[in-house]
């Protein structure tokens, strides 16, 4: 059986990855919500029942606090600051950096509800079901949410595309 | 007949929610639909394009405070009580187990293997500039390194095992701690480096370890020991093998040189 904190450790990486996706990119601000979300974990570690979802746990955690601090507002400030050096793009194709850099901006103009719901299952791989319960809404909303955003990504990035149109005229 | 697909259909197959007979003969009929086809592969482009932008934050190393975090044990009776009875067992029978904890000393995984495994990834794979001071000027670069280490260092002598040295550099490292990193490269230009740092290691010495550890798409072998405050850390692509005798031969190496200064002063 290994340690709770050595579980802990493991689940770091993807926490810092959702966190940082969902705090508009800011690894700062990130970082301490993770950091919140580790010292928070190990306070109440009794409360997390064994052999059930240890990640789906976390996120539960994560996903509260953020919320708390959304309606608290300012403590993790949704402005640009200048990004860490480490979300270079992962890709050298100049048109699919700007996608991707596209991408990023409009994730980050979805409402916060809908931003979570897709990045715990597109980036996290979170089921529906995992899902529900991590933000405790029904797996229908999940459904839902997830076609709301995923859709409206897809029409401004493949529709409303100046440069794209003009070509095509 | 007409086929229409919906988008629930269409996200239904793009979050693998359809069973593998399901999904084949969702292809099937995606085959014949241009308009949900072209639908899908956008979907999928983004979808994409999301995890490769997070992906380089998924394989950054842990920043080490919130590894510290998780070492902070959570608050146990057990664990109080049994340090208790150590405590009263040691003070009756006048034991005293040195470095039983360290709360100010270094840990060997954060402050020794973590950071050196971190750099070789960083410099192993440069080719403009693998070093700051070259091998050509070898006694400069140990004296240097020396002195800004308050410590008598030496690069090693790794020829025998066909590695020649390169030349080495200064790194800070952690709690505002520095540490020097020399560099060997053999002719197939496998490189191995070197890390010394001083310390406050929870042991005075100790046997060489090994560990493994995938940074940035490599995985990398090290092993690493301490020999009073100075610790040591080879770190290589190499087999785990090689690491170890490379070790062996450089802690003799040291041993030697310790005594050779000692008997110089």
């Amino acid at each position: 059986m290994k340690k709770f904190e050595t579980k802990l450790i493991e689940y770091i990486p993807s926490l810092r990855r959702y966190a940082t996706a969902l705090t508009s990119n800011s690894v700062c601000y990130a970082d301490d919500l993770v950091q919140d979300t580790l010292e928070r974990a190990l306070k109440k570690h009794t409360l997390w029942m064994r052999n059930t979802n240890l990640r789906a746990w976390l996120f539960t955690i994560m996903h509260n606090l953020f919320i708390n601090q959304v309606n608290k507002s300012s403590s993790y400030v949704f402005e640009d600051i200048q990004e860490h050096e480490s979300i270079e793009s992962a890709v050298d194709d100049p048109a699919q950096d700007y996608f991707a850099a596209q991408l990023k901006n409009h994730m980050q103009s979805l409402p916060i509800q809908q931003k979570e719901v897709m990045l715990l299952v597109s980036l996290e791989g979170f089921s529906y079901e995992e899902v529900a319960k991590i933000l405790d809404i029904p797996m229908g909303t999940v459904m839902s949410r997830l076609h709301r955003s995923r859709e409206k990504l897809r029409q401004i990035l493949f529709r409303e595309n100046p440069t794209l149109l003009r070509r095509v005229k | 007949m007409h086929d229409t697909i919906n988008d629930k259909e269409i996200q239904a197959y793009l979050d693998q929610q359809l069973t593998p007979e399901n999904a084949k003969k969702f292809q099937a009929r995606l085959k014949n639909n241009p308009a949900a086809q072209k639908k899908m592969a956008e979907y999928q482009k983004i979808e994409a394009s999301l995890k490769g932008l997070y992906q380089p934050i998924y394989e950054e190393m842990i920043p080490p405070h919130l590894l510290n975090t998780c070492k902070q044990k959570p608050f146990n009776y057990l664990a109080i009580a049994a340090s208790i009875l150590f405590f009263v067992v040691g003070a009756l029978s006048g034991w005293q187990i040195e470095n039983f904890s360290t709360p100010h000393g270094d840990s060997l995984a954060i402050d020794l293997e973590s950071p050196a495994m971190f750099a070789h990834s960083v410099y192993s794979v440069e080719k403009l500039h693998p070093v700051e001071v070259g091998a050509d000027k070898k006694q400069h670069m140990n004296n240097w390194l020396s002195k800004r280490l308050k410590t008598q260092i030496k690069a090693p002598d790794l020829r025998q095992y066909q590695f020649e040295l390169v030349g080495g550099r200064l790194l800070p490292s952690t709690k505002e701690r520095m540490a020097a990193q020399y560099m060997y490269q053999n002719k197939k230009g496998e490189r191995v480096t070197l890390y010394i740092k001083r310390g406050v290691w929870p042991q005075k010495e100790t046997a060489i370890n090994h560990s493994s550890k995938m940074l940035r798409n490599n995985s990398f072998n090290a092993s690493f020991w301490t020999d009073g405050s100075l610790g040591y850390v080879i770190t290589s692509q190499l087999e785990q093998q090689i690491n170890q005798e490379l070790s062996e031969t450089i802690y003799q190496q040291m041993s030697l040189n310790k005594t050779q200064y000692v008997a110089v002063r």
